[in-house]
């Protein structure tokens, strides 16, 4: 087991965790990172609590005003304007965070291979953009996107995935 | 030459057809006959792409055998600054397109589709200018062919002559989800039939006799989307007897499956659907707000949103709203986006949390207020999106006359008129003329029922249009727009406030588009109106009195009294009329028993002649409870009545905890009855596990597992909601409800002195014959 740390280097990371971790974990990275410079946060599941962000810079005793300043968000609420999102282009060395990418990808109103095809144009962008600056895609992947979630999977440089710490079996006396 | 007859009539029914183009129905003027014609409809989309691309599409199109045909054109895409270049593909006929486009999607995924996905309906109002129930004049061929059509109604009239559909009404006589219905009731002209489904073959014939004499317009029916039209097809093929459903010789029922969707946090369920061709089924049960506008309601959504009257009954508002705007696009020459690409602006944090931000709240003063007004604003998010012309393409666009929005960095362009409030305006005023024609119209009035349900109509589609303006799958929308929709809404709330406050008004609460106001010796209209002329002049919004209230009660949280609740109160207006929100009463998963003993308790405080003597009032409501209470004890109530109703609000296995409603869904389960999420499930709380029993079981629950300890409960905190404003503490009701305590005095009545132990004699003995102990609450 390993602990996370916060990617510096241009690389495609992918952090599988569950609601509740990555909501805490992505708060603190963007916290962190806004911090030292600019930030780019691109929200995938409308989740971007910008009010516990507020609470998180206050707690590190930061100057609000400038970190918030340094945190850029734009929010993707389908499948098609993720991959717009994504295709724009993308400051250069900037740290990216993309929160819930596959959250946009369960809509009803796209069949699967046009959700598999977007996808594929997602994860050329990504892979685009991490090669000048580090890029974090943060996920609570549900039971139905495992096809979407393999590919990610195959295209990153590196996966994180989220371990409980189990409590120690409870030995019985024989 | 073929000669051409001339008609005059209202559209009743438009489809489109593979060989004739688009199918219309005609109800003739003296509505006697009704007439299928028929026009050719040549129907086009465009595609937008890189040259090459396009190129290859060319190529691919030329070698179908299809006739179509392919041009050039330069169009605009309300998201785009300049106008596109995109490849036009016509066909001849709507089907075809429909056809083609399913290929195209396919075939060529990478490439920005226009006007692709649009119904036949809105197409062609859009081209002709005709709605249904549009009364036209028409040129056609003996066969049937249309040379002109011309409209000559308005949807924006008020006072459009109520077309004679001939309906028929057809009802099983018991909900099929609960019993299989031995039944079907019709209704025909004033005539009632009964037809017993046990004689199947008879059933048929004595239905198609009817369908064949009368031919009715409109099959009206209860359950009839979910069950009946199967129903009648199963006895149909079983008995090899044709049924006359369609007007439409050789068409089949167009189904559509079942569906869910989430909306505003909550799971909304939308049933299967039945619809036929040249005769209107609207199946109740699936009409949406039908318990609110009836059918007088759906004939507005039709006419307004221009979509198939079958149709209107059955979608959302917010899909009612788009297709108005779809239809405005269309007639403007703009592109129609199939799907929509353009992405929210990148902002920083610190403007996300200033943008951001919904409706104003001020929250209310708890307690019980005496003479108080409630001010608001009329349709205020739409109001704003048209007097400020807020629209995708106007925010965010500097020009000469550009406005800024109060609290965000965001122009509005104002040199030229948006999508949006181009498509506003004309409800907007409708509704306002509406409203004008009702404050004066006595309701005996024969256009009152109508008028109301149009108004009413025109609400639900007015509501929705702001939250579609932010909605993800909206065609025109755009988050900034929705953001600078409450940004205005939040300033003109606080120069509302303002004004109130100037004029020596007290504000009370204020929420979203409404405020509370009281003002010592302000009891009657004329002492509002000053504030209404001043509020009007500052915002520029229109805005009305809703009311005055002899006395109103503002609620605070049931864990902590210090705590207000915003938008929970009920108020008795002069007039004599409640306003209540957010209690019991209102809300769908509280048992009818429940609303039912509230209300009695709301009566009983009605009677009090000012908020003074509420109080007074307590004995009655005292002995109400202990009446209501010791008939449940007794299982007096029947079991209908105790029935809660809630949502599912996501499949069952992704419980990890089960809700009552989903145990209650399990047992359904258990007997192949399957709710999808957002459908409601009935049941009676029971003793022991598993605490529920569902209603639409086959059995019937013995009456004596009801557990009528949770049912006391539940009285008790709905008691509670109406008591509280009037000092009774929860601890005392408790002891009223549940000890057999009696009414001893009003709360604050004691002198301190007086011990909660002490009995109370004097003033108040005559309600202590029973009184054993006494308890009193000290306020």
């Amino acid at each position: 087991m390993e602990l996370i740390t916060l990617p510096h280097t241009p690389s495609l990371q992918l952090l599988i965790a569950p609601s509740d971790f990555q909501r805490k974990a992505s708060l603190q990275f963007i916290a962190e990172l806004a911090q030292t410079g600019p930030v780019r946060v691109l929200d995938g599941g409308n989740r971007f609590d910008v009010l516990a962000l507020n609470r998180e810079l206050r707690r590190r005793e930061l100057l609000l005003y400038t970190a918030l300043e340094h945190i850029q968000v734009a929010r993707a609420f389908t499948c098609y304007q993720m991959t717009t999102l994504l295709e724009e282009p993308a400051p250069q060395g900037i740290p990216t965070l993309v929160l819930n990418l596959l959250a946009t990808f369960q809509d009803e109103n796209a069949s699967l291979p046009e959700r598999l095809r977007l996808l594929g144009i997602c994860l050329h962008s990504l892979i685009k953009n991490a090669r000048h600056a580090p890029v974090l895609v943060v996920l609570h992947p549900q039971s139905d996107e495992e096809p979407f979630l393999v590919r990610i999977r195959e295209n990153a440089d590196r996966v994180w995935v989220f371990e409980s710490l189990y409590p120690a079996t409870q030995l019985t006396l024989l | 030459m073929p000669s051409i007859n001339e008609l005059y009539g209202w559209l009743l029914d438009i489809y489109p057809d593979p060989v004739e183009g688009v199918i219309l129905w005609f109800l003739d003027e003296d509505g006697i006959q009704r007439h299928r014609l028929h026009q050719p409809f040549p129907t086009s989309f465009y595609v937008h792409g890189p040259s090459s691309n396009l190129r290859s599409l060319w190529r691919y199109l030329k070698s179908l055998p299809e006739p179509l045909q392919l041009s050039r054109a330069e169009k605009q895409d309300l998201f785009v600054e300049k106008p596109l270049s995109v490849l036009k593909i016509m066909t001849e006929t709507p089907p075809a397109q429909e056809r083609l486009f399913n290929q195209l999607k396919r075939s060529f995924p990478g490439l920005v589709y226009y006007n692709a996905d649009i119904s036949v309906d809105l197409r062609y109002a859009a081209q002709t200018g005709v709605f249904p129930l549009a009364r036209c004049r028409v040129l056609a061929t003996d066969e049937g062919e249309i040379k002109t059509l011309e409209t000559l109604d308005s949807p924006w009239a008020i006072d459009s002559p109520q077309v004679p559909l001939l309906v028929m009404a057809l009802s099983p006589d018991s909900n099929p989800d609960h019993r299989e219905p031995i039944s079907l009731k019709v209704h025909l002209q004033g005539r009632h039939y009964t037809f017993p489904f046990r004689d199947e073959r008879g059933l048929l014939i004595k239905l198609q006799a009817l369908l064949r004499r009368y031919d009715p317009d409109l099959l009206l029916t209860v359950w009839g989307d979910n069950w009946l039209i199967d129903k009648l097809h199963q006895l149909m093929e079983k008995h090899h007897i044709t049924l006359s459903l369609n007007r439409e010789k050789g068409l089949g029922v167009e189904r559509r499956e079942e569906r869910f969707y989430h909306s505003y946090g909550g799971v909304i369920y939308r049933g299967p659907q039945a619809r036929l061709f040249g005769r209107i089924h609207i199946s109740t049960e699936n009409t949406v707000m039908y318990h609110d506008y009836g059918l007088e309601g759906v004939y507005e959504m039709a006419r307004v949103t221009s979509l198939r009257i079958q149709t209107a009954a059955r979608v959302s508002p917010g899909t009612g709203i788009s297709s108005m705007q779809i239809l405005t696009a269309l007639r403007q020459d703009l592109l129609v986006p199939w799907h929509k690409q353009q992405v929210e602006w990148s902002k920083s944090a610190y403007n996300l949390l200033q943008s951001d931000r919904g409706g104003l709240v001020f929250q209310p003063t708890v307690g019980l207020h005496a003479n108080v007004a409630e001010i608001d604003f009329i349709s205020m998010y739409p109001s704003i999106m048209e007097h400020f012309n807020i629209s995708p393409e106007t925010v965010g666009k500097s020009s000469k006359n550009s406005t800024f929005v109060p609290e965000l960095e965001l122009n509005i362009d104002q040199d030229q008129r948006g999508l949006v409030p181009d498509t506003l305006q004309p409800l907007l005023e409708k509704r306002i003329r509406l409203k004008q024609e009702l404050a004066g119209m006595d309701p005996r009035d024969a256009r009152w029922h109508p008028f109301q349900a149009r108004s009413s109509a025109h609400k639900w589609l007015l509501v929705t249009c702001f939250g579609y303006l932010g909605y993800k799958n909206a065609r025109f929308g755009r988050i900034e727009a929705h953001e600078a929709v409450t940004a205005y809404g939040r300033e003109a709330l606080l120069q509302a406030k303002e004004a109130a406050e100037e004029l020596g008004f007290r504000v009370l609460h204020m929420y979203v588009d409404g405020l509370w106001v009281q003002k010592e010796g302000a009891s009657q209209i004329a002492d509002f109106q000053p504030l209404l002329e001043e509020i009007l002049d500052r915002t520029g919004l229109p805005i009305s009195l809703d009311g005055i209230y002899r006395w109103i009660a503002f609620l605070s949280s049931r864990p902590d009294p210090r705590v207000p609740v915003a938008n929970r109160y009920f108020g008795l207006f002069k007039n004599g009329t409640w306003k209540v929100r957010g209690i019991e009463v209102r809300r769908d998963d509280t048992s009818k028993w429940v609303k039912k003993v509230q209300r009695e308790m709301l009566d009983l405080l009605a009677k009090a002649p000012d908020a003074g003597q509420l109080v007074d009032q307590l004995p009655r409501i005292h002995a109400l409870l202990q009446t209501r209470l010791s008939a449940l004890r007794q299982r007096k109530i029947p079991l209908e009545e105790l029935l809660i109703s809630q949502k599912i609000s996501r499949s069952l296995e992704e419980f990890k905890v089960p809700s009552p409603a989903a145990k209650a869904a399990a047992q359904l389960a258990a007997i192949d009855k399957n709710l999808i999420p957002g459908q409601r499930v009935r049941f009676l709380y029971t003793r022991g596990k598993p605490g529920v029993f569902a209603w639409d079981l086959e059995e019937r629950p013995d009456p004596k597992i009801v557990d009528i300890d949770r049912y006391a409960e539940l009285l008790c905190r709905a008691a509670y909601t109406i008591l509280q404003p009037l000092g009774v503490e929860e601890r005392t009701l408790r002891w009223w409800m549940f000890t057999n305590a009696g009414y001893g005095a009003p709360p604050g009545f004691l002198p301190d002195s007086c011990s909660q132990e002490t009995p109370l004699l004097g003033d108040y003995s005559w309600t202590m014959h029973h009184l054993d102990p006494v308890f009193f609450s000290a306020h």
